[in-house]
């Protein structure tokens, strides 16, 4: 029914109204709606997510509620086309690294495959091309080998990086 | 937004990962993200869908590839033994043995030989393959029992996406079954006979891709496509490289009414082909109608009115309903003395889809679109990938228009430059071509010189020039014919021109001196294709003996060329063999989270 709306909560206590058709664009949560026959004054917790997050995703699932379903997973045609984040995507992902990651896992756990799929290309993009210590200065990760493996891992690049 | 969040790349779950290593090239994965911390190490090495594409890889980063890969962990491998990697696929199947990548569902074998492609079906024949791509170099000597094993992967029903060349007289004697299960179909070199043996067989196809269609028969006999089986399934057809019948094309699309998108590129017999009469009638669902159609016309060919011929397309059908807009050309080539062509009409949709764009300036052309503001959208040629052009007709179009600033920025998104020299081009000719393309973006550019007077001091000048914009520039290509009696003194000019971010050269050559200077001067190369129309056929040999004391390579040998695949040097790859194929032993016990 359009405009019928359902309660979630995030686990810093804010409640969210949120439309059940944008709602269900979760998996998760069309999933406890149609197994569980909750009803519509009943709140439905999200315990790994922020409001901050939320807000986040409810923004993209209400921009992208009309769009066509995705295709089912399938390694064969998950292409490694990194290039085609739309600009509305891009816009939308402008966010500093902390959220990005954050978006990830909300989208895993609410199973929502668009949001999911964007976000981690947009990581993808991040990395493309770059050397180890650009990643490492990249998403600031902390180079842990020991001295002796870093040798080694010199030995195994030493020609490599002479080109 | 700003947050206290404390999620990072080396923090997610080990799934999530491996998910952004779906949309992530494996020379990224294995050579850079494996060696940034002990947990990606460990994340890179377990990961077990790895999807490797060999097909423009330098070939130490392929050695190193190779050293770590465990076969099991594969599930999609593109090999190629085309110019920039001659002999990959011998060199990949010495160091693994089909058999073993027991989880491969995607496979795609360019420019491969019989006897390997021979080998390799006769395993892959048991795998649950998802797609298989084959370009097959010798396919005049494709074997019975390479067709026999084609056969036999055609029937299994896991197959759903399939790539091949075929013969134009069908000797190839593949055996489609007939209930073929592939929806994705794409041929290489397809003729009319073709088209019953598709439209029989493969019911379920869903889009068909055809690169160089030829249904067009110059000589005799003349070919009829007859008793077509509708191919109810089929929404997208696709035709490139091709040259139309438009008769053919009448009867084959008359049997694919469920197309939704149809792409045509190539020569066309009847430029005048009533379209809107026959979309209505037969494409009833077609929404997206991408093409480019050049038909030659004498010079006195005056019965093609292309004021007349854009009427066609001024109409609500075209406007109003479907939204489509179409430019019609007609292209003058001049000077005659230089290129002895017929006229041509391009008749093509806006934007113009044809990847391969034969540029010609305003001058030379006489326009009509049904498009009024064309020219004040810059974005119009950014799905041109390849730009060809001449530089003696630019000149020519600029002497006449005294005025250089008639031309102006036109494509912002071309990856090959093709440009036609001769011996008079100046540097205003290259600050014009730097104009009309954006050279910053070029990554293969393609020098052709036909005249065989020695103009190398211009051309010297001038590539240098391009060169020096075209800073992202990985494959140069240069077919001068004159540099064939060029003494050494100009070889080493061109050598010192040629920055180390260019890996792929293709050249002539008049002398093994030249190759070993080359080869010498150029050691950040990763592939070279020597041409040597005088040359003897003891270089090859003589040219591999000396190199392999050198380098670390593959090669092949042609009748007048010779391409090799170069290595590391052999100094250095001697403390490779020391460290490789052996993983680190981390120190600490480490466990993901």
């Amino acid at each position: 029914m359009a405009g019928h709306k359902i309660k979630l909560q995030s686990n810093d206590g804010d409640i969210f109204d949120v439309e059940v058709e944008i709602a269900k664009l979760s998996i998760t949560i069309k999933t406890m709606l149609e197994d569980l026959s909750m009803n519509e004054e009943e709140i439905i917790p999200l315990p790994n997510i922020n409001s901050a997050i939320f807000k986040k995703v409810i923004q993209w699932t209400t921009h992208h509620k009309d769009d066509p379903p995705l295709p089912p997973e399938d390694d064969e045609n998950r292409e490694k086309n990194t290039n085609d984040i739309s600009s509305w995507d891009q816009e939308f992902l402008k966010v500093d690294q902390g959220t990005l990651f954050e978006l990830i896992l909300a989208a895993n756990y609410l199973d929502i495959k668009g949001l999911l799929d964007v976000t981690c290309t947009s990581v993808a993009n991040m990395i493309k091309g770059k050397t180890s210590e650009e990643i490492r200065q990249t998403f600031n990760i902390k180079n842990d080998f020991t001295p002796q493996e870093e040798e080694q891992i010199k030995k195994e690049n030493e020609w490599c990086e002479n080109k | 937004m700003s947050t206290t969040l404390t999620s990072s790349l080396d923090t997610l779950p080990v799934e999530l990962i491996h998910r952004i290593f779906t949309n992530l090239d494996e020379q990224t994965i294995i050579l850079s993200l494996r060696y940034v911390c002990k947990r990606l190490y460990m994340i890179v090495n377990v990961y077990d869908c790895y999807k490797l594409n060999f097909e423009s890889i330098l070939k130490f980063n392929f050695d190193r590839i190779c050293q770590f890969i465990q076969p099991t962990n594969v599930i999609s491998l593109t090999l190629s033994d085309q110019h920039i990697t001659p002999g990959q696929i011998q060199l990949f199947f010495s160091l693994f043995r089909i058999e073993h990548f027991t989880r491969l569902s995607s496979l795609t074998l360019i420019d491969i030989e019989d006897r390997y492609l021979k080998q390799i079906l006769k395993h892959v024949k048991n795998c649950t393959l998802i797609s298989l791509s084959i370009k097959q170099k010798d396919i005049y000597n494709r074997s019975k029992t390479t067709n026999h094993l084609l056969s036999t992967i055609l029937k299994q029903p896991s197959l759903q996406k399939l790539t091949i060349n075929v013969l134009e007289d069908g000797t190839d004697m593949l055996c489609w079954p007939m209930q073929c299960t592939i929806s994705h179909l794409t041929l290489f070199d397809c003729y009319s006979n073709h088209f019953s043996i598709i439209f029989h067989h493969s019911s379920c196809l869903r889009t068909l891709f055809i690169d160089y269609c030829n249904l067009i028969d110059y000589d005799e006999p003349i070919i009829k496509i007859t008793n077509l089986v509708p191919m109810q399934q089929l929404i997208s057809l696709t035709m490139e490289n091709a040259s139309l019948d438009m008769d053919k094309i009448e009867i084959i699309l008359s049997n694919t009414p469920a197309l939704v998108h149809l792409r045509l590129i190539g020569d066309i017999d009847r430029i005048d082909f009533p379209w809107e009469k026959f979309i209505q009638t037969k494409l009833l669902k077609l929404n997206k109608f991408d093409f480019f159609l050049t038909k030659k016309v004498d010079i006195d060919y005056r019965s093609i009115n292309i004021r007349r011929l854009i009427t066609l397309f001024q109409t609500v059908f075209w406007l109003e309903i479907k939204h489509w807009f179409v430019t019609c050309e007609l292209i003058r080539h001049v000077p005659r003395d230089f290129r002895h062509l017929d006229d041509e009409i391009r008749l093509y949709s806006i934007p113009p889809i044809d990847r391969h764009f034969e540029y010609h300036p305003d001058s030379n052309r006489i326009i009509f679109s049904t498009l009024t503001e064309m020219n004040n959208d810059t974005t119009m040629m950014d799905h041109i990938h390849s730009v060809y052009l001449e530089t003696k007709e630019i000149m020519a179009a600029t002497t006449k228009k005294q005025n250089s600033t008639s031309i102006t920025r036109l494509f912002h998104q071309v990856s090959d430059l093709n440009i036609r020299i001769d011996s008079t081009w100046t540097i205003d000719c290259v600050h014009l071509i730097s104009t009309l393309i954006d050279l910053s973006q070029i990554k293969k550019l393609e020098l052709v010189d036909k005249f065989p007077q020695d103009s190398s001091q211009i051309m010297t000048t001038n590539v240098l020039k391009i060169l020096e914009q075209a800073c992202h520039v990985r494959s140069l290509i240069i077919i001068i014919p004159w540099l064939v009696i060029t003494d050494t003194k100009i070889i080493n000019q061109l050598c010192s021109m040629i920055p180390s971010h260019i890996k792929h050269l293709e050249i002539d050559v008049g002398s093994m001196n030249h190759i070993k200077i080359i080869l010498q001067r150029l050691d950040h190369l990763s592939s070279v294709v020597f041409r040597y129309i005088n040359g003897k056929p003891t270089w090859q040999t003589t040219i591999i003996e000396w190199l392999s004391d050198r380098r670390d390579l593959t090669y092949c040998k042609e009748s007048y060329e010779l391409y090799i695949w170069l290595g590391t040097e052999k100094m250095n790859m001697s403390q490779q063999h020391r460290t490789g194929r052996k993983r680190i032993k981390l120190t600490d016990h480490y466990t993901d989270s």
